[in-house]
């Protein structure tokens, strides 16, 4: 006998096994330690600047926006696989049930992110409207769960339409109308009314969009959760080997006509060769080096304290350099570099002079935020410690993990 | 004369299980070995002893009177390797693969440049120089293989079962320039099944059944061991396994 209720169970004790396995090298020492620091420094930041925070601040737009982003934002994860439309197509009246459990998973699973959402908006909500309780706000919380699961039940019915443009532009209006309710909540204005009648305008103009429609989208349903699957995994690939994407290749046509002009036509430059152009196209090696760049640019040109931006600075270093580590050991299943007649100590040398590179360019790029921000010692400070961390780190740690 | 290459009384396989027990034979210049047997003979384990990915538990494997351990640079560059499953880098396009080769094996770019033209025109692959791997079918991938090993024109090539998965042209062109090696001076040892092939192309054949060596020599001489004047190597060879079985 098929049970929808029994498959969905099946299904998702898979996705917790795959998320458990994977989340454990996410989660490893490191990152954790590098997280803890970010968020405390952005919270001491936050709460620094709510103290001094002017009376035009417009806090209820910001608030709007992100509460309206959270009941909005829904990606529905159903679990299907490939061979679905093809094995359970025949199924699609008992399969109600399981899509029943998805939506409540979905809903379950995103839920945390209102939380953390409305936890780092408390403090700002005290702060610009002392004359409100804490009841007050817990409505706001209380009214964002109830739209959020209106929203989700939504998306969901949505899929039955195959126009991508319909249900991005259902999606976007209603995003629109969830800030449009919060904001005008917030203001207390008698507004709100006219917003909450045109959603539920919006709803039955939905409703009868969605009865036209027989049976469910399986092909678009399916393609939803191998596009959700896929960039979890992307997500992932940031901390650790991913094999179920090993085929993510990206040409970079210029760049690699630069390392095939560049590098010398000569036995030494064998490995180098083999890494400059592993780095410049194999999965995300590129992007990820270029993504932290930006990101750990950005994050000292506006952390306020000179001395903290250099802790910041060593940091993104350091989290770069860790992750390209990986790319030593990207080839361990190809014989071939095994067979060349190079010594292996050619190997290790070459990538340690690959990788010093690269994080030394990282150091000049990094150092090159404090000439824009006119602090000239400072950015010899920095140009001095990144030299010294990645002389240390490349010597001291990265040998030893890619001594042969 | 010294062998080109040479196995004595090789003894080895995987860390807790022998494959091979006790194998000698050797291949002169100028000449093309038929390395044939059965599924699990212990071909396959041969040749990784002989480019050295696995290590000899007892006995020896010189290459112009080199061995691995005493220079395993000078050794290897001996060797062009074709594997059966052919193995490539994803993110390298063909001419980067014979590049990349090339370096590897110490070719000055002028030489490169001079052979590349002659290989792509032979296997067809001139309109794929800057195809990725992804968009290759099993038997360009196996061209690639093949073209790497030519390219680099090393006085040993060790070939695994090159015929799966080629077209009948690429297996042409794969014949014609193992010849042209050979008369080059280079020796050859060829894995296979096909034995009609080989039959035609092999100047000798070495016989492995579970893991020893049950014959060895020149078509003729195989024919005279097993007393079957006439008989094709694809008779010889059912024959053996025959008397395998009644045993």
């Amino acid at each position: 006998m098929f049970d929808a209720t029994d498959l969905f169970k099946e299904r998702l004790q898979e996705h917790i096994k795959l998320l458990n396995r994977y989340l454990r090298y996410i989660f490893n020492g490191h990152f954790m330690i590098a997280l803890l620091f970010i968020i405390i420094t952005i919270s001491i930041y936050y709460q620094q600047w709510l103290e001094q925070l002017s009376p035009n601040f417009p806090a209820a737009l910001v608030l709007a926006l992100f509460f309206g982003f959270v009941v909005s934002y829904n990606p529905i994860q159903s679990f299907l696989k490939e061979p679905d439309k093809v094995f359970l197509i025949v199924k699609e009246a008992e399969m109600q049930k399981y899509f029943k459990w998805s939506l409540v998973y979905n809903y379950v699973f995103q839920l945390y992110i209102v939380f953390i959402v409305s936890a780092a908006l408390a403090p700002m909500f005290m702060q610009v409207y002392p004359h409100k309780t804490t009841k007050d706000y817990l409505l706001i919380v209380f009214i964002a769960l109830l739209l959020k699961g209106w929203n989700l039940t939504t998306n969901w019915q949505m899929f039955k339409i195959e126009h991508t443009t319909i249900r991005l532009f259902d999606k976007i209006i209603r995003t629109l109308v969830s800030m449009a309710i919060f904001y005008t909540l917030l203001l207390e204005t008698k507004f709100v009314i006219v917003v909450i009648i045109f959603y539920f305008a919006l709803a039955i103009n939905n409703y009868f969009l969605i009865k036209r429609q027989s049976g469910l989208a399986w092909e678009i349903l399916i393609e939803n959760d191998l596009n959700r699957l896929a960039s979890f995994y992307r997500f992932v690939s940031m901390f650790a080997d991913v094999p179920h994407l090993s085929n993510r290749l990206k040409k970079r046509p210029l760049l690699s006509k630069f390392v095939n002009f560049r590098v010398p036509f000569q036995h030494r430059a064998t490995f180098p060769y083999l890494y400059r152009l592993s780095f410049i196209r194999s999965s995300d090696y590129l992007s990820m080096y270029l993504r932290l760049t930006v990101l750990g640019g950005i994050v000292i040109y506006f952390v306020p304290n000179d001395w903290l931006k250099l802790a910041f600075l060593v940091l993104f270093l350091y989290m770069t350099s860790f992750q390209m580590i990986s790319l030593f050991h990207h080839y361990r299943t190809n014989i071939w570099i095994d067979l060349y007649p190079i010594h292996q100590v050619e190997r290790s040398k070459a990538f340690l002079t690959f990788i010093s590179r690269i994080t030394l360019a990282q150091t000049i790029l990094f150092a090159l935020v404090f000439i824009a921000l006119t602090q000239y010692i400072f950015f010899l400070y920095a140009l001095i410690l990144g030299l010294v961390f990645t002389y240390l780190f490349i010597q001291l740690y990265v040998r030893r993990k890619v001594e042969l | 004369m010294q062998p080109l290459l040479d196995i004595s009384n090789l003894t080895g396989g995987y860390s807790n299980k022998n494959v091979l027990h006790d194998i000698s034979f050797s291949i002169q210049s100028g000449e093309i070995v038929g390395l044939i047997g059965l599924n699990g003979a212990g071909k396959s384990t041969t040749i990784k002893h002989i480019i050295g990915l696995l290590a000899e538990k007892s006995g020896q494997i010189t290459i112009n009177g080199k061995t691995l351990k005493e220079n395993s640079t000078s050794y290897r560059k001996e060797i062009g390797y074709i594997p059966e499953q052919p193995i490539l880098y994803d993110e390298l396009t063909l001419y980067e693969h014979l590049r990349l080769t090339a370096m590897a094996h110490d070719l000055d770019e002028e030489t490169f440049e001079a052979r590349l033209p002659a290989l792509l025109e032979a296997f067809r692959m001139k309109r794929q120089l800057h195809w990725f791997p992804v968009h290759f079918s099993k038997g360009m991938r196996q061209k690639v293989m093949i073209m790497c090993a030519f390219l680099i024109e090393p006085s040993l090539y060790i070939v695994d079962e090159p015929f799966v998965g080629l077209d009948p042209l690429g297996i042409q062109s794969y014949i014609d320039w193992m010849e042209k090696m050979k008369n080059n001076g280079a020796g050859v040892l060829m894995s296979t099944h096909i034995l009609a092939t080989a039959e035609r192309y092999c100047d000798r054949f070495v016989i492995l059944h579970e893991g020893i060596i049950r014959a060895q020599g020149t078509l003729q001489e195989l024919r005279e061991q097993f007393n079957m004047h006439e008989a094709t190597l694809d008779d010889l060879y059912i024959q053996l396994t025959k008397e395998e079985n009644n045993v």
